[in-house]
């Protein structure tokens, strides 16, 4: 009895060392990108300042880093335009596949949904250069952003079924007693009592989209010489650009991925912090 | 119109398979507050939630007999307009937490547009509120949220926002069994000045609280009506013996 109690504790303490150490070994490489990020993408924000949001890049022999403008502006208009495309659909179907799990539309639902997401965001890619680019005969931000909601679909349906299939039974119960119909319920009744997981989920479907870069390959193009060109024109994205210019054999080019990197960064920051404190929960 | 607001006959019903109600023969006259009194798991809940259909969202249920309430068989009316019709209030209080004291009493009615003017719902939430003894109680914080309320306030706002509805049936599943003496009195109290205006049908598993409100009562025991007759009746001379056993708290 003895015995094995105290070899219990020992491979419990064994079990915590190993934990701890791969818990470790993920999150070094985590913090020592975030660490470089900070401390060159840092360096590049001080000597520009705001001018780094602003201005357009650089040309490849010039000694100034110049700003990501096009990158930003493609990024945030690409990715607001994807989730307004992705958010009904998803929310449609997250509602519909909750209320009536057991309908066979439900399964074809999940499982067109399970393919999307397994697709590689780089094929997406391709199908959209093939269809839409080929057929308006440019690549342009409305093509990119098409390409980031096929990507983005499937996550913003995970987090509406999720957030759906929160709703306390009670809730249910008493929207139903009081004679509310589904959508009534739902207008009424989840939409409010889940205002904030469903906030959340938008806002992390956006940054999902924000920081995606291989479905816009060979869609979004690669503006550099303008902030922006029109829906329907050529556009570019943060990380495309930090892509692009971190390949690139240029020393100045890779100051500015740098940068673009350490923006990226705090605008993932941002929005995480605003789903979590400006969306009040709702006390149960 | 019938005289009745709900009549059952030989209603037998069976989640995934087993059974639950075994031929229960019924019928509630109307303006009556009518007590359904049974032990713990002899299918009080289960009856009620057949009467307005809530039983629907139940996997697995199956049904025979004949179920009619306000003179319609529930299968041949519109499920979500019987339920406007017959509101049902919960054991737990669920008040919508997102919504202030006063949408949650005023919902309903919204939507069910009973009102027409905003002087008129106004009048109406104060109605309800004031019918629960909750109107005193709340009056200076219309506009805060349910879970400032303790227990027993939220359960009289659910009977609020319930009476709101303006429902023609109220049913009432075992409202008091998780609030305190005080707060059950008053809902005791707001439901014997309800009689002449909407038919309730309480469950309660406490021969007590049939005894203080009810008309009209019932005993189900194991999916069956074992008897059931007006109140002092039943009360004072039981004719079956379960009842006895029931009333002296034995069962
Ligand atoms: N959804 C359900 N699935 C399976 N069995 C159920 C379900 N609801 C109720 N029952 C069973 O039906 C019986 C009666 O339950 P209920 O109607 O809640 O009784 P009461 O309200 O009188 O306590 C119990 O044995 C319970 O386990
Ligand atoms: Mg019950």
């Amino acid at each position: 009895m003895y015995r094995s109690m105290t070899s219990r504790k020992v491979r419990n303490y064994i079990m915590v060392i190993v934990m701890v150490a791969v818990s470790f070994l993920y999150v070094t490489p985590l913090i020592s990108i975030i660490y470089t990020a900070v401390e060159r993408g840092g360096a590049v924000l001080v000597e520009t300042g705001l001018k780094f949001l602003t201005d357009l890049p650089p040309t490849p022999l010039s000694t100034s880093v110049g700003g990501i403008a096009p990158a930003l502006i493609g990024s945030l208009l690409a990715s607001a335009l994807a989730i307004l495309i992705t958010t009904p659909i998803a929310f449609l179907m997250a509602f519909y596949v909750t209320e009536f799990p057991r309908h066979s539309l439900s399964r074809v639902c999940e499982v067109v949904v399970r393919a999307f997401s397994g697709v590689p965001s780089i094929v997406v890619s391709m199908f959209i250069y093939s269809t839409v680019v080929m057929s308006m005969g440019t690549q342009s931000l409305l093509a990119g952003s098409l390409a980031l909601a096929i990507v983005t679909l499937p996550y913003t349906y995970v987090y509406f079924t999720s957030a759906f299939r929160s709703i306390p039974e009670s809730l249910r119960e008493a929207a139903m007693s009081l004679g509310m119909n589904r959508v009534r319920a739902l207008i009424h009744v989840y939409v409010g009592v889940l205002r904030r997981s469903l906030l959340t989920g938008l806002l992390m479907s956006y940054v999902r989209a924000f920081g995606d870069t291989a479905p816009l390959l060979f869609t979004m193009g690669f503006l550099m010489n303008a902030v922006f060109a029109g829906v329907l024109q050529q556009s570019n994205a943060v990380p495309l650009m930090i892509f692009v210019y971190a390949l690139s054999p240029y020393e100045n080019f890779h100051r500015v991925a740098w940068g673009a990197t350490l923006v990226l960064l705090i605008i993932y920051l941002a929005l995480f912090t605003v789903s979590r404190v400006l969306v009040r929960g709702v006390k149960l | 119109m019938s005289l009745y607001a709900v009549e059952v006959e030989d209603l037998h019903l069976r989640i995934k398979g087993v059974e639950i109600l075994r031929g229960v023969t019924l019928r509630v006259r109307r303006n009556t507050l009518f007590v359904l009194m049974g032990p713990s798991g002899s299918g009080k809940s289960t009856f009620l939630r057949t009467l307005n259909r809530l039983i629907d969202f139940v996997d697995g249920v199956e049904l025979s007999g004949l179920v009619k309430v306000l003179g319609q068989d529930i299968y041949s009316v519109d499920p979500y307009d019987l339920r406007r019709r017959v509101v049902l209030v919960s054991q737990e209080p669920n008040p919508f937490p997102h919504m202030t004291i006063y949408d949650n009493v005023a919902l309903p009615a919204r939507l069910n547009k009973i009102v027409r003017t905003k002087r008129e719902l106004d009048d109406l939430v104060r109605w309800a509120l004031e019918k629960v003894m909750l109107w005193e109680e709340v009056k200076d914080r219309l506009k805060s949220y349910p879970h400032a309320l303790s227990g027993g306030q939220r359960q009289r706002l659910c009977l609020a926002r319930a009476l709101a509805a303006k429902p023609e049936i109220l049913l009432l599943d075992e409202p008091t069994a998780n609030i305190d003496p005080v707060n059950t009195i008053k809902i005791e109290e707001s439901l014997k000045s309800l009689r002449d205006e909407v038919t309730v049908i309480m469950v309660t598993h406490m021969p007590h609280q049939a005894v203080r409100v009810a008309d009209h009562v019932a005993l189900l025991h194991s999916g069956v009506i074992v008897e059931e007759g007006p109140a002092m009746e039943v009360f004072m001379s039981p004719k079956k013996e379960v009842t006895n056993e029931f009333l002296r708290g034995a069962l």
